[in-house]
């Protein structure tokens, strides 16, 4: 069995053609065998998987399946609490720490019928990462092992790509969502602010953090979406809002779509590698060709998002951290340790002053905007470096294109957009304004379709089994919907 | 604002109550030197004095989840 997308397997399901006891074992077979190498799970539950697998084969056989995702092995980023299951933020600070109830979002997933297959690897409280001097090793890329996934929902992205569950939730504070997906060749969804709600999310910075979800395909984060957006009165940051039907307007081209652009952002400020440029170029020349119109914008400086998101993240996880930081400071990994640290050293005028340029940015972004629908950037800036290259400081002098939209709470994805060096893949970002997650999730999922995105998942550990043609523009042999082992 | 000191990052720490190793302590405050600059950006020199940051207090809606216009007459 070739492990299938979210939305073949709900076909495969409501047809009866696809067993969910036969689907979980086999993703447990999968994880079994490649888990070892890629360190995706801090806990595998299977015996709870076979169970809700049985329970949803029931429903099958009854006619009661409860929608899309009955059924559908998924898995958690371990900063979700999960009731009676270790939930460790990947810290030893946490190893011992089983919650009495299930973060929010973790509910509504399980009421929505998925099979719920461990929890998965992060970075040290969604910062510290990659740490090696924790009790769990950091996750490994699938395309090539020895590359890094970004952070921090890392193993959301690494199982996925590997086909090891297929779908996850994650949670993105500066493109922790994001990042890995665009790394790891996946679909990632950072929702609206407000959207998702962060009840029993372990909090890095509470003003900056989105719950939200990955998957192999735009269609799919939609499904994982539909399913856990809605109001939480609990989470004082939710909104109260109808979800709209998120699934609604996929299948259809980004014609007389407004699609805004910001070269600058690419071109000098954070300069991107050729096959990210031109994947990007790529991605761009798709809508046009649908109908859709590029427009050039004038935004705010990257670094400025940039600073008002590490001053606000640091001084917000600080104050989190204190009374830990105070008692058990050596426990913690050294770079999340370290990293948080520097958040004692910054003034309370400095983390006001953080919020009024937060605000500043939320109006001229607004502003600058006002005249397109959507905006498109490339998604991360270069192909997965080495995992060994990625250093305790680095966050504080690279820039990234993910944190306008943490800083500004607006929706956006990372979509799978071609394959650069070392046959590793490169991404494309969308954003849209705030609740407009149905049009963003069309022009993601325009690009998606007519790109000819539904590739072969990598092939673990010796490196992908796809070889495309020309770096950068995706030409891989297709054999959908995937042609893991 | 000046670079701070040594003494002066050990001295924010031991008040923000951290028991951290000489060591740490000299590398935090390297990493001040890249931190300062970013600080800088947020300090944003003839800002408006009446500016109001991102997250504003509502009287009328601390549960502001409830009713997204913060409370209706």
């Amino acid at each position: 069995m070739l492990t299938p997308t979210i939305a073949d397997a709900a076909r495969l399901i409501a047809a009866r053609k696809l067993s969910p006891v036969e689907l979980v074992e086999h993703c447990v077979a999968r994880i079994s065998a490649l888990d070892g190498d890629l360190h995706c799970f801090i806990a595998i539950t299977e015996d709870r998987a076979r169970q809700e697998a049985k329970a949803a084969e029931s429903r099958m056989m009854a006619g009661t399946l409860r929608g899309r995702l009955d059924g559908v092995p998924i898995a958690h980023k371990d900063i979700f609490a999960t009731r009676g299951i270790a939930t460790t933020a990947h810290s030893r600070l946490l190893d011992r720490w089983f919650p009495a109830e299930d973060a929010h979002v973790v509910t509504l997933l399980a009421d929505a019928g998925t099979v719920m297959l461990g929890k998965l690897t992060t970075h040290e409280f969604a910062l510290g990462g990659p740490s090696f001097d924790l009790p769990w090793p950091p996750a490994r890329n699938p395309w090539d092992i020895e590359r890094f996934t970004s952070g921090s929902s890392s193993g959301s992205a690494a199982a996925i790509a590997a086909g090891l569950v297929l779908g996850a939730t994650g949670s993105d504070t500066g493109g922790s969502i994001r990042e890995p997906a665009a790394l790891c060749g996946v679909a990632g969804l950072k929702p609206t602010f407000g959207l998702c709600s962060r009840t029993g999310v372990l909090p890095l910075a509470f003003s900056l953090d989105h719950p939200g979800v990955l998957a192999w395909t735009v269609e799919d984060c939609a499904i994982l979406l539909q399913a856990v957006a809605g109001h939480d009165p609990r989470d004082p940051a939710s909104r109260c809002r109808l979800a709209p039907d998120f699934s609604a307007r996929l299948g259809r081209h980004a014609k007389g779509v407004r699609i805004g652009v910001v070269p600058r952002w690419h071109e000098t400020e954070c300069t991107v590698s050729e096959a990210v440029r031109r994947a990007y170029e790529n991605a761009l020349s798709i809508w046009r060709a649908q109908g859709a119109q590029i427009v050039e914008l004038d935004m705010p400086a990257l670094r400025d998002y940039q600073a008002v998101t590490i001053a606000i993240m640091l001084c917000e996880a600080f104050a989190i951290h204190e009374p830990w930081m105070r008692e058990r400071f050596a426990d913690y990994g050294e770079i999340f340790r370290d990293r948080v640290a520097l958040g004692a050293l910054i003034s309370g005028a400095d983390y006001l002053q953080a919020l009024r340029r937060r605000s500043e940015l939320c109006v001229l972004t607004l502003e600058a905007a006002s005249g397109v629908d959507v905006i498109a950037t490339p998604g991360a800036v270069n192909e997965a470096p080495p995992i060994g290259s990625v250093t305790k400081w680095g966050f504080l002098t690279s820039s990234s294109f993910a944190k306008p939209f943490n800083v500004t709470g607006w929706p956006a994805i990372s979509v799978r957009s071609g394959f650069g060096d070392h046959n590793l893949p490169v991404a494309v970002q969308i954003a849209a304004k705030p609740f407009q997650e149905p049009l963003l999730l069309q022009v993601a999922h325009a690009f998606e379709r007519a790109a000819d995105m539904d590739v072969a998942r990598p092939s673990v550990p010796t490196g992908p089994s796809v070889q495309p043609q020309q770096a950068g523009l995706l030409r891989p042999g297709r054999d959908a919907p995937s042609t893991n082992a | 604002m000046g670079r701070l000191s040594r003494s002066a990052v050990e001295i924010l720490l031991r008040r923000a109550g951290l028991t951290v190793s000489q060591a740490e302590i000299e590398e935090l405050q390297q990493a001040w030197f890249l931190l300062e600059p970013i600080l800088e950006l947020v300090r944003a020199e003839g800002r408006d004095p009446v500016v109001e940051p991102a997250q504003i207090f509502r009287a009328d809606a601390w549960n502001a989840s409830t009713d997204d216009d913060g409370g209706r007459p």
